[in-house]
């Protein structure tokens, strides 16, 4: 179990425990603040943070306090695209909006990769967004055929999957991405640092369908995939992987599957 | 040590242009607005900074990209003491 699936999800996984998506989970005034105050200062505070970050001897120390710190707001986690479609069948409200971390990282508002969802009838996110003019003319409402449409155009585009709290442990989005593209995984580049949790599960592959050509190894961003000379087949390090199936997606023989990480005893603890 | 200097009269609307982000390939660069997202206003009068300068390598990829010159990579050896 990841910490925040003892904390916030009794025992279970948190993300898909149903009263997570209920804006009552937004307890304290601070909580209720947050994706208002995040939402106008997006790309201020990121900008202005990551370059104060650079500014220092040694910018992997005060991403990893800056990390920890987001737990209490908005931190995340990489799940499979099984998983994304159980959020879904939950979800009663959902709309898209262009990915912010590409406006800012690339211009690119064309991305509409980014899903904020909410359990109750209450448009709670698209109300928020309709305030501003540059984010209410992007936005889309869709419907949950939609959503699990996309999301397997993006995972067969080998885009990371990963949801995330916006005043912890209230989940409000969806996200499609990659460490280049994602305001958050740049934390990789600074020492491995991240504010998401890795998956519940990890990847294997079956050496007997395993043909060794290679194929998943284009879709890891981890470099979790080696290839041996040797056996001529792949394999997945473990301790590396984290967990989000898109190897399995790029297998043409279907060797890969996800196994519960819970059941690894080294891989109980790596989160 | 490495800095990236822009010009600010000779870069508009980076995030039009796109040129020097689509080009960097360490993602060293960054855009936010001047003008903050407020109700009823949108965000405006965006402006690009280095944020990720400590992952620049100093190639000078952007600078030949950049079509009104408005970006300097500012190389300064560091002395050992």
């Amino acid at each position: 179990m990841c910490e925040f699936c003892t904390q916030h999800g009794e025992g279970k996984i948190w993300y898909l425990r149903l009263e997570n998506y209920l804006e009552e989970r937004l307890a304290t005034d601070e909580q209720r603040q947050f994706p208002q105050n995040l939402y106008e200062n997006l790309e201020n505070w990121a900008a202005h943070s990551w370059a104060a970050v650079n500014a220092v001897d040694d910018p992997g120390e005060l991403v990893k306090i800056g990390f920890e710190e987001m737990k209490k707001e908005h931190y995340g986690q990489i799940l499979p695209l099984e998983d994304v479609e159980k959020i879904f069948d939950m979800s009663l409200n959902m709309i898209r909006i262009p990915c912010p971390c590409r406006l800012a990282l690339h211009g690119v508002k064309e991305h509409r990769s980014c899903y904020h969802v909410v359990a109750t009838p209450s448009n709670f996110w698209k109300n928020m967004f309709d305030q501003w003019p540059d984010i209410s003319a992007e936005l889309d409402v869709v419907t949950v055929e939609e959503a699990k449409k996309d999301f397997q155009k993006f995972d067969e585009a080998g885009l990371i999957h990963s949801v995330w709290s916006f005043g912890s442990p209230f989940l409000g989005a969806l996200c499609n991405c990659t460490p280049m593209d994602c305001l958050s995984m740049r934390g990789l580049f600074y020492g491995g640092q991240r504010p998401f949790f890795k998956a519940e599960y990890v990847a294997a592959i079956d050496a007997e369908k395993c043909i060794g050509c290679r194929e998943c190894m284009t879709f890891c961003h981890f470099g979790a995939i080696t290839y041996s000379s040797s056996s001529e087949k792949c394999m997945v390090r473990q301790m590396t992987c984290f967990g989000c199936g898109l190897c399995r997606t790029a297998c043409p023989n279907d060797a890969i599957t996800l196994l519960d990480r819970n059941a690894i005893p080294v891989l109980v603890n790596e989160w | 040590m490495i800095n990236i200097l822009f010009d600010d009269s000779k870069c508009h609307d980076p995030r039009d242009c796109r040129k020097c982000m689509d080009a960097c390939p360490e993602g060293v660069f960054m855009t936010y607005p001047r003008d903050k997202r407020e109700p009823g206003k949108a965000a405006g009068n965006w402006a690009i900074m280095p944020s990720f300068i400590k992952l620049c390598t100093g190639c000078r990829i952007c600078e030949d990209v950049c079509p009104t010159k408005a970006l300097t990579v500012s190389i300064v050896e560091e002395s050992v003491a």
